[in-house]
């Protein structure tokens, strides 16, 4: 059974083309514009293997939405990247304190992110 | 922060021309800010339209993704179909080898087949030829016996005349027998030539060369085939690997269209600096005709300002995009905790 990833971005642009990057690979994906909308879904059922979020977004942004994803129950062990343009080390401190698995500076090539994911899902 | 809006062409001739300091400000920061407001629509267009064609060159790899998956899919499912006929050409080849070699040994056969039977042939009429002695011995002696009932039957007087008969009667057995002996061993010579030239016309030699070349022509055929098979694996091999190549390719040029993104960050920081910086400008033409102002209060918001957006920058300093592990002080660009 294929993999699922929610990916988390308010770029149109990198939703599609990380989207694209991974079905070709053979995952299936959710996407969604920003925390809120992802929380909303993860609420509402949906249960990826990972989650790749940007940081800043509208609405609510990829920190709140760790620290929300690590709060809720069954979620506390799942795989959760940033996927950013943030460099700085406070922010990359700051999500790995509120339970990110990795910290990704864009832009990520696609060979190289399906390696990083192969890493975090053992078996994909 | 309040806006100062300045008039009318009226007005602002009139300013031009020899208003008070603070209006002619006045006059310069509105151009400015107008010509910023006309740059920022400009910066906003430009992240429109990078986007846009983001979008659309997504959409293109997307279909060229597509296009390179249904042609893996349909080459994997020509290999499957290919492996079928393949081993199904495979065993129809090793019938066609296995009927030509029956065919070769088959006139060989058919020479030692007819042969013996012809030895078998030869040899029980040879074995015929017995009887037909043993006729010629009885004969022989019958004619013996005819002759002595004769010269018996001729001392008897009156009396032999009736042995005399008998005597006649076995000499024309003898001759009988000696007729049939004859006919009997020129029978058998017959069989014996009749058989030699039926086998001498049943042409196995001929037939022999003719099953070898047909052997030949199977073997030449089943060569060809093999040189079809590699070449067709050759071609699929190199499709295959092509078509690999180019999902590789497609996956990196979805990377590099992130670009995007970050172009469009940094033009979205670009515009909140210079928004905020305007905000500030627009307070300098009131505060210069308020003799009462402090301008510092105007000097520390636009430091503030320019602080804001340097510290933004850094937080977001380019790495190349080729460098897994950047040196220095810049953190990796990638890092799994």
């Amino acid at each position: 059974m294929p993999k699922t990833i929610l990916i988390v971005d308010d770029s149109v642009t990198m939703v599609m083309s990380v989207k694209l990057a991974l079905e070709g690979a053979g995952f299936t994906v959710h996407t969604a514009a920003d925390g809120l909308q992802a929380l909303g879904q993860l609420k509402g059922g949906i249960k990826p293997d990972l989650i790749i979020t940007d940081i800043n977004m509208p609405n609510m942004g990829g920190m709140e939405l760790i620290k929300q994803v690590r709060g809720l129950p069954g979620f506390r062990f799942i795989p959760i990247l940033t996927l950013t343009t943030e460099s700085q080390a406070e922010k990359r401190d700051e999500a790995k304190k509120l339970g990110a698995t990795g910290w990704l500076v864009k832009p990520v090539g696609g060979a190289e992110l399906l390696k990083i994911i192969k890493q975090v899902l053992p078996g994909a | 922060m309040s806006t100062e809006s300045v008039g009318g062409e009226a007005d602002r001739a009139a300013w031009a021309a020899g208003g008070r300091q603070g209006d002619q400000v006045a006059l310069l920061v509105d151009d400015h800010l107008r010509l910023d407001e006309s740059i920022g629509e400009q910066l906003r267009a430009v992240s429109h339209d990078t986007e846009a064609s983001a979008v659309a060159l997504i959409e293109g790899v997307g279909a060229l993704s597509a296009a390179a998956t249904a042609l893996l899919g349909l080459l994997g499912s020509s290999e499957l179909s290919a492996g079928a006929m393949g081993a199904g050409a495979d065993r129809g080849s090793a019938s066609i080898v296995e009927i030509g070699n029956f065919v070769e040994e088959l006139p060989d056969l058919l020479k030692t087949s007819v042969g013996g039977v012809h030895d078998a042939a030869v040899k029980e009429i040879g074995g015929l030829d017995v009887f037909v002695k043993v006729i010629v011995e009885i004969t022989e002696q019958t004619k013996v016996l005819a002759i002595n009932a004769s010269i018996m039957a001729s001392t008897v007087g009156r009396a032999g005349q009736a042995f005399k008969v008998i005597a006649a009667e076995v000499r024309s057995l003898s001759e009988r027998s000696a007729k049939a002996a004859t006919m009997i061993a020129a029978g058998l010579e017959a069989a014996r030539a009749a058989m030699a030239e039926q086998l001498r016309r049943t042409h196995v030699d001929a037939q022999i060369s003719k099953a070898r070349r047909l052997v030949e022509r199977v073997r030449e055929a089943q060569a060809a085939y093999e040189d079809i098979r590699q070449y067709y694996k050759a071609h699929f091999e190199a499709v295959t690997e092509h078509n690999t190549k180019l999902a590789r390719e497609i996956s990196e040029i979805l990377g590099q269209v992130q670009q995007q993104d970050v172009v469009r960050q940094r033009l979205e920081r670009v515009l909140v600096g210079m928004s905020q910086r305007n905000e500030v400008l627009r307070d300098l033409p009131r505060a210069l005709r308020d003799p009462s102002a402090d301008l510092s209060v105007l000097a520390t918001q636009m430091h503030a300002v320019l602080e804001g957006y340097v510290a933004g920058e850094k937080r977001h300093a380019a790495v190349p995009a080729d460098n897994l592990a950047a040196p220095s002080k810049a953190l990796p660009r990638i890092e799994l905790f």
